[in-house]
């Protein structure tokens, strides 16, 4: 089996490092509503710091983080099965995030 | 005539009742401010009597809580007839005495022969703060503190303030042995410095154990590099060869993108951040240069490489937290 392609690695660099940003989200969220249940500080008075855009920022970097690794494991000549399986972990994790602790 | 007399008793019986309640309020009043001149002039047996009378004479008074407060205190510093308390606040209320070498060093010895009681713990705190902060003797703060700690006699909070001092102390002195030694003295009389002082020992572990793999590291990264240059032909080829620009990126990217983020978040420290970044970048070139030097050799050899690189990146990530702001490593319980 050849190698993928430059533009290829690149792709699931990028495929990578969207799905390793949804399973970040989704343990950041849950890991805050299950350690750290603080009133968010925008009911109570107003506030320029979103939870919400902080761990979404959070987030996308640890997706930076995953797109890094994507290529990386990209690189051997390999069929890309991860891929598959961090997707659905990814998803799993968002689904169960939105349910148990939305 | 009749109603007009009438309305003379009346208020005659009004005013002389409005007399009759206004002596015990001028009385404790008078007492209150009795007390007051007595306490400023250091009678304190007096002052303490005359607050009692104030209170006594009207309970109802707008100043009675702060004459019951002062009463209490001082019948808490009542050992000896008072004559501990009038010989400290002689020095503890003027500020040319504490700072006098012979003042502090005369009282040292009167509170040595102090009763059992408050007012000897207290003097040691005053004898302590006079050599370490107004004479800029430290070392000689050590023995007051340590003789106010150990006065059951003495208040709890006077106490563990004279531990949290001397915990302090001995870590301005670089001996934190020492603080350790009398915090674990007495680990319930100040938890808070007990947990403080230990998690600063344990850090200084974590500290050594980190440098010396750096150091270990430091030794392996200058051997490959020079067996990496023997076996590319020349120095000038190292760069390119140790460095792939996908661990530069990455290395960049950890750093540089978590101090921004940090910064856009506006109340962190970026610093830790982008020694990281640094840290992840000489660990990637140390593993790079070492399997160019003496080769990919085989699993274990990979796996060793793998552990030490793995734990060269651990302890830069301490060391560079540490060093700059060893408060983010209080949330992960170190």
């Amino acid at each position: 089996m050849s190698a993928p392609r430059k533009t290829e690695r690149i792709l699931i660099a990028a495929a990578t490092g969207a799905a390793t940003a949804i399973f970040a989200y989704a343990v950041l969220r849950g890991v805050e509503r299950a350690f750290y249940m603080e009133p968010n500080p925008a009911l109570l008075i107003w506030s320029d710091r979103s939870a919400f855009l902080w761990r979404a920022q959070v987030a996308l970097y640890a997706g930076g983080l995953g797109a890094f690794g994507g290529y990386a494991l990209s690189g051997f000549k390999t069929r890309v099965i991860w891929l598959g399986a961090l997707i659905a972990t990814g998803t799993i994790a968002l689904v169960l995030e939105a349910v148990i602790a939305p | 005539m009749r109603r007009a007399a009438s309305a003379f008793v009346f208020s005659a019986i009004l005013i002389s009742a409005a007399l009759s309640r206004a002596e015990p309020a001028a009385d404790a009043q008078q007492a209150f401010d009795r007390a007051e001149r007595a306490f400023q002039t250091m009678r304190f047996a007096e002052a303490l009597a005359a607050y009692r009378d104030a209170v006594a004479a009207d309970p109802s008074a707008r100043f009675v809580p702060t004459a019951r407060a002062r009463a209490a205190d001082l019948e808490a510093h009542a050992e000896g007839d008072f004559a501990p308390l009038t010989r400290l606040s002689a020095v503890r209320r003027d500020p040319s005495r504490s700072g006098d070498r012979s003042v502090i060093e005369a009282l040292a010895l009167d509170a040595a022969t102090f009763p059992p009681g408050r007012v000897r713990g207290e003097a040691e705190l005053v004898i302590a703060d006079a050599w370490w902060h107004r004479l800029g003797e430290p070392r000689r703060a050590v023995a007051p503190l340590d003789a106010a700690i150990a006065d059951e006699t003495g208040d709890r909070l006077t106490r563990s303030l004279a531990l949290g001092e001397l915990a302090q102390l001995q870590r301005e002195l670089g001996d934190l042995d020492a603080a350790l030694a009398v915090v674990e003295r007495y680990p319930d009389l100040a938890p808070a410095t007990y947990r403080e002082v230990r998690a600063l020992v344990r850090r200084g572990h974590l500290r050594a154990a980190a440098i010396a793999v750096l150091a270990v590291l430091a030794v392996i990264a200058v051997a490959s590099l020079a067996k990496a240059a023997s076996r590319l032909g020349g120095i000038r080829e190292l760069p390119r060869a140790v460095l792939p620009p996908l661990a530069v990126a990455f290395s960049l990217y950890l750093g540089g993108a978590a101090a921004v983020l940090v910064r856009l978040r506006g109340d962190g420290d970026p610093r830790p951040f982008v020694w990281l970044g640094l840290g992840v970048l000489a660990a990637f070139t140390v593993a790079r240069a070492w399997r160019l030097g003496w080769g990919d050799g085989g699993p274990s050899a990979r796996a060793a490489r793998g552990v030490l690189c793995a734990a060269g990146v651990i302890a830069a990530a301490f060391l560079a937290v540490e060093r700059t702001d060893a408060s983010y490593l209080e949330g992960l319980g170190l």
